[in-house]
């Protein structure tokens, strides 16, 4: 598979605080990369250290390939773009302004494609309108447009929803699906809204205390949060035996715990296992929504 | 990302500054007054032409470089140059120079206008005198760059515009006050005179301290006698004289630091000759070593900063 990025047992310490502890990352190319983690757990100091912000401690990462040490990185970052918790617009330009002067630092030879970017994130009719008096969403948009000049196929997204209304956030999901779909842009999002990263993503990093705590992707998460009933018994050989004779999908755990993926009715169960020589300890229902996914993985830490 | 780019890139924004415009407009209005009103007051012109230099190099510079590159640099919009592969010392150097250029303009609009108004109205020809302006303009350029680099350390290191726009202020009468305090601790002689006057007759008594005391004192004394008078002429060491090391780092600081070159500028009096061109030389030189020198150290500290 191939990785836009990587990342090798990144630190980051501010003092004699620990930012980053060995953090080890890998970003799909095409993927929608979510980046899960609570206040405080490193996602934006991540976010920084790769978009070249902040030097690590120790540690280092790659982009297409490009090792953090190497003086090519700088032409690996010609294929980023990135928007670092606020966006970073001139308030006293105007939107197109604002893109005119991110098109001069790119070298482009003209302004050829602003309109379109603005009309894609939907800011066409701000007219000469100054950023200062922009809402917040505009701005969030702005800054997305930014990161768009210069065409990337590797957009960072630190945050992107914080502080928009429900519409905002709707428009912007709606913005990133469009990139990845449509341009093929590989994106990274950070975020702690887990609702709407869950419609989002193909992929996720879950992040604590300054480490990946696990990195899988939708289908995998799909099926670790599959609705299912984890029923525990004497014999699971015996259980195997019952569940195959009734069709019905099972995956086993261990000697005494399996995972049942369809509606069961206990009484013939009970009975059938009865038949078996097995007695069943306890039935549980289990559907984990993303959120529980994520509060059952950082909980104990 | 090269320099070219991000020069381009500084030079639109700075077009489209007000604080700019405001400001050349304010450096063109002071610089015609100036000729216009104290024309027949060679005192108050000049007190007004140092209060006026004041301004065009003590007040604009701060305000501009906190601001036009603590967007940037403070305020982190940096961020969007540097995630796309702008690397950190051409950023710096491109406001560097972008600064460097509003204040030249700034000064050059000032001293242009002024000129403007002297052809004008008259009151001297100006063409005698106009090498050593151009000498001088064309010093002033390296001057600017040395004045802005020294501005620019601020908001380098600092997060906050507002705190860079502060102490950018405050750098410069501090850096003024040093300079004209090194200046005149420089120009004090080694050696001072003083003459002693005492009349032939000893009808007059001018002198607290007897003849024969200043004789005792002073054996190496000229003595000088007129008809009325004898004069003796002392000469004694100034105690204000600052020597060795000290006044090895005074003249290191005050040949280098910008205040200092301001006031070595040629003078439109001055005999535009071999030795001017070479003191014109000379100055300008000084101030590209102290510009590329706090260029550098801005650049370091540019680096090294956590961008948020």
């Amino acid at each position: 598979m191939d990785y836009v990025m990587t990342v090798n047992s990144l630190y980051k310490s501010y003092g004699n605080f620990k930012a980053l502890c060995g953090l080890d990352m890998r970003v799909p190319k095409g993927a929608i990369y979510g980046l899960i983690g609570k206040n405080g757990a490193g996602k934006t100091t991540l976010i920084r250290i790769i978009c070249g912000l902040q030097n690590p401690t120790l540690g280092c990462y790659t982009l297409y390939g490009i090792g953090s040490h190497s003086s090519k990185i700088v032409k690996a970052r010609r294929r980023m773009g990135a928007v670092v918790e606020t966006p970073s617009i001139y308030l006293d330009m105007s939107a197109e302004e604002n893109l005119k002067e991110q098109y001069r630092v790119l070298g482009m030879p003209s302004f050829e494609g602003i309109n379109e970017l603005l009309t894609l994130v939907g800011l066409e009719n701000t007219g000469k309108k100054k950023a200062k008096n922009f809402s917040l969403g505009m701005r969030q948009r702005l800054g997305i447009a930014i990161a768009l000049c210069g065409s990337p196929d590797f957009l960072v997204l630190d945050e992107p929803v914080n502080g928009l209304d429900p519409q905002g956030i709707v428009e912007i999901r709606e913005l990133i699906l469009r990139l990845n779909r449509e341009k093929n842009i590989t994106v990274l999002i950070s975020s702690h809204i887990l609702s709407e990263l869950s419609k989002l993503a193909t992929h996720y990093g879950f992040i604590d205390g300054g480490r990946m705590v696990k990195e899988l992707s939708a289908e995998e998460l799909d099926a670790a949060c599959r609705k299912c009933m984890r029923i525990e018994v004497t014999n699971a050989p015996a259980l195997a035996r019952v569940l195959d004779g009734m069709g019905i999908e099972y995956k086993i755990l261990s000697d005494t715990e399996a995972d049942v993926f369809a509606k069961l009715n206990i009484t013939s169960l009970t009975n059938a296992l009865s038949a078996e020589g097995c007695e069943l300890v306890s039935v549980q229902e289990r559907d984990e929504s993303l959120e529980s996914y994520y509060i059952n993985l950082v909980g104990g830490n | 990302m090269s320099l070219r780019n991000l020069l381009n890139a500084d030079f639109a924004r700075l077009v489209r500054s007000r604080l700019f415009w405001i400001s050349l407009a304010a450096s063109a209005a002071l610089g015609m007054s100036i000729e216009l009103d104290f024309k027949d007051d060679p005192v108050s012109l000049i007190l007004i032409s140092v209060l006026l230099l004041i301004y065009v190099f003590g007040v604009f510079p701060p305000l501009f470089c906190a601001i036009f590159a603590g967007k940037d640099l403070s305020d982190g919009l940096a961020k969007n140059r540097i995630a796309v592969g702008a690397k950190r010392h051409n950023i710096y150097i491109s406001l560097t120079a972008v600064c460097s250029a509003a204040l030249y303009l700034n000064y050059a609009v000032f001293e242009l206008t002024g000129m403007l108004c002297i052809a004008i109205t008259e009151k001297m020809a100006p063409i005698p005198t106009m090498p050593n302006y151009l000498l001088s303009m064309a010093c002033v350029v390296f001057i600017c760059f040395s004045l802005t680099a020294i501005l620019m350390l601020p908001v380098a290191a600092l997060r906050r515009k507002t705190a860079a726009v502060a102490i950018c202020i405050m750098i410069m009468p501090v850096l003024l006050v040093c300079e004209m305090s090194m200046f005149f601790k420089l120009s004090k002689p080694e050696f001072e005179t003083h003459i002693y006057e005492y009349s032939c007759d000893g009808s007059e008594q001018k002198e607290l301290i007897p003849l024969e005391k200043v004789l005792e004192m002073y054996p190496d004394a000229e003595v000088k006698k007129t008809e009325d008078w004898i004069d003796v002429t002392v000469t004694y060491p100034n105690e204000e004289y600052i020597g060795g090391a000290r006044r090895a780092i005074y003249g290191f600081a005050e040949k280098f630091l910008p205040f200092g070159q301001i006031i070595k500028l040629p003078r439109a009096d001055d005999p535009a000759d071999a030795k001017l061109l070479k003191n014109v030389l000379s100055l300008a030189a000084r101030s590209a070593c102290t510009a590329a020198f706090f260029t550098a150290v801005g650049v370091l500290l540019f680096k090294r900063k956590n961008i948020n």
